[in-house]
């Protein structure tokens, strides 16, 4: 059950941090796409996109959290490879 | 981020760079390895052809225990180890302890028991006898031993792996000072600009979002290679007068007054059956002090419970099969030391919470292999244009970073050809020294790096697309009968391999969208 919700939690970070990758103003600029996310609206998405952590660090204990983390981290690097791509 | 001053900066990146370029060869063979070893369980499955599924500590053991006791020499009953060996069979050690050239070891008498209640094997000798590499798992303990001291006689190669790890250590703390943009920079991969702007932001978008996971995974390597060779003997020297056994018992023995008086052993089907209930999971090892004595006692060890970090152990009193307690790894009371030492293995090797976990460990750690290849390559484009030239090391980096995934993929297949003839202790290793020196060879030959590329990425692919059709061949179980036997790891991996060897190969057959322009960066980049 904690593995379901862990993984969760990690789709959950990894689409927003893609969406965050995806607005990313220097990014967007070094590859000529225009203007990316105002600061505003990435602070938002970086917050929300650290909640599911957040979450599994309160109620479902370390294992958990370094399991988020680990997968936030590699949703995080898969994303900035997929977008270059 | 960090911002250091202009010097203090150019100091850190020329500890960054020297530290990573004068280990990094040996680092990334390090990490490439552990990468490996994270489903080092799953590869000696997959590569010997198990498909029992039913535990040895779940089936009954009890009556085969105290056969083997009895006419085991009463020299040999000082304590037992217990495990599951082979495909799921029991593997049962009577031993006692010695000290061999100051190091402690066990030495005694070791028999497997299959699924049948037979003792299908009995051998004499040490623990190096016992846990070394056996014909069904000489490529797991292969990849292992490659990942914990590179081949390397005890104490040196544990030594150089934890250097190596400090070195990581250093790598990761001193890339953290020198990135001025951490987070500015954390998605942008620029390829269409120069050679040292792609590797540096290949380098570093890699870098920062597997930071903190280098920091662990370079502390707890550390941890583990320096605490048998350095912190153990230390100790031993200052608090035990040397006396490493000592040491042993105070720190993982079961404090009491000795009871020798002569005793049965307890019903071990029980303490198996009721610690597979309080742990909620099968046992990964089990220990016996004192066999055939009063105060024997049994440890159990296992993972550690859903949701949790720590390992559990549980104690029995072996005479009689009672459940004593919840043991700490270190020290009989619980302790903040014992619980940090306890969360180091599942930190290091991602054991935790199952395939889940171990593919987020094999996923940073490949993150790694790629932050330590794109460092090094990052390294070699800055003097491209310098007077000295370091084509050699290009060369090196390329014959290291390439050819070992194809030299331990020839292990892989050395090992399943020589497997059925009993021969693969000798030919796994074989193996990768051929595959080695093919890249080697191939690293003379080649008129430029990007040819020799070319021919080992290839030959990579072809090797990964060739293993579950060589691991068929040799006789392994097809799809069909691993899925039915409840086994489906074995298809699993055939398919990560076929994946991973057919996108090489298709790679290969892509244009290049690369161009490279000359661009001036600044010092801290």
């Amino acid at each position: 059950m904690m593995s379901v919700l862990t993984l969760l939690a990690i789709v959950a970070s990894g689409g927003l941090v893609f969406l965050l990758g995806h607005g990313d103003p220097k990014r967007r600029r070094s590859a000529r796409k225009g203007k990316g996310h105002d600061a505003g609206l990435r602070r938002l998405l970086a917050a929300a996109a650290l909640l599911p952590g957040l979450a599994l660090l309160l109620y479902g204990g370390g294992a958990a959290f370094i399991l988020w983390l680990g997968g936030a981290a590699l949703a995080g690097w898969t994303a900035a490879l997929l977008m270059d791509a | 981020m960090i911002h250091l001053p202009k010097h203090e900066t150019k100091a850190m990146v020329a500890v960054h760079g020297w530290s990573g370029i004068l280990l990094g060869l040996l680092l990334y063979a390090v990490v490439v390895t552990g990468t490996a070893a994270v489903f080092a369980e799953e590869i000696g499955a997959w590569s010997a052809g198990h498909v029992a599924t039913r535990s040895a500590f779940e089936r009954p053991m009890a009556d085969t225990l105290r056969e083997l006791g009895t006419e085991t020499p009463a020299k040999y009953r000082e304590a037992v180890d217990v495990f599951e060996t082979g495909d799921h069979d029991l593997g049962l050690f009577f031993h006692r302890h010695e000290m061999a050239g100051g190091e402690l070891i066990s030495r005694g008498l070791f028999y497997v028991v299959n699924g049948d209640g037979r003792v299908i094997h009995r051998q004499a000798g040490t623990n190096d006898d016992v846990y070394g590499a056996r014909n069904d798992n000489a490529l797991r303990s292969f990849l292992v031993d490659t990942h914990v001291r590179l081949h390397l006689p005890n104490p040196w190669g544990l030594l150089l792996t934890g250097i190596l790890g400090l070195s990581m250590l250093v790598a990761a703390i001193s890339g953290l000072l020198i990135h001025r943009h951490l987070f500015k920079d954390i998605f942008t991969l620029r390829r269409s600009g120069s050679a040292i702007l792609a590797n540096r932001d290949a380098h570093s978008v890699a870098g920062t979002w597997s930071l903190p996971f280098a920091f662990v995974l370079a502390f707890t390597g550390s941890f583990f290679s320096f605490f048998g060779t350095v912190g153990v003997p230390l100790v031993a020297m200052a608090a035990f007068g040397g006396n490493v056994h000592a040491l042993t018992e105070a720190i993982y023995g079961n404090p009491g007054s000795p009871d020798p008086r002569p005793a049965v052993i307890g019903n071990m089907d029980r303490i198996n059956a009721d610690a597979i209930a309080r742990a909620g999971a099968i046992p990964t090892f089990v220990t016996i002090e004192n066999f055939g004595r009063a105060d024997a006692r049994v440890t159990t060890y296992h993972p550690p419970k859903a949701a949790a970090l720590a390992p559990v152990s549980l104690l029995y009193d072996g005479a009689t099969a009672v459940f004593l307690q919840e043991k700490p790894l270190i020290g009989p009371r619980p302790s903040t030391g014992g619980t940090l030492a306890a969360i180091m293995s599942p930190l290091h090797f991602g054991n935790f919470a199952g395939l889940l976990s171990k593919a987020i460990w094999f996923g940073l750690g490949f993150a790694m292999c790629y932050v330590t290849y794109t460092g090094m390559r990052l390294w070699l484009v800055r003097r491209e244009d310098g007077v000295r030239s370091f084509a050699w090391l290009e060369r090196t980096n390329m014959v290291v970073c390439l050819g070992l995934p194809f030299a331990l993929a020839a292990s892989a297949a050395a090992f399943l050809l020589a497997m059925p003839a009993g021969n693969a202790p000798w030919w796994t290793p074989a193996g990768f020294l051929i595959g080695a020196a093919l890249a080697i060879g191939a690293g003379v030959i080649a008129p430029d790096c990007v040819r020799l590329g070319l021919w080992l990425r290839r030959a990579d692919g072809a090797l990964l697309v060739a293993l579950p059709l060589l691991r068929l061949v040799a006789g392994g179980p097809g799809w069909a009968a691993a899925l039915a036997a409840g086994q489906p790891i074995i298809v699993m991996l055939d398919i990560a391999f076929l994946l991973a060897g057919g996108r090489m190969l298709w790679q290969l057959g892509r244009p290049s969208k690369a161009t490279h322009q000359p661009t001036i960066l600044q010092p801290a980049e």
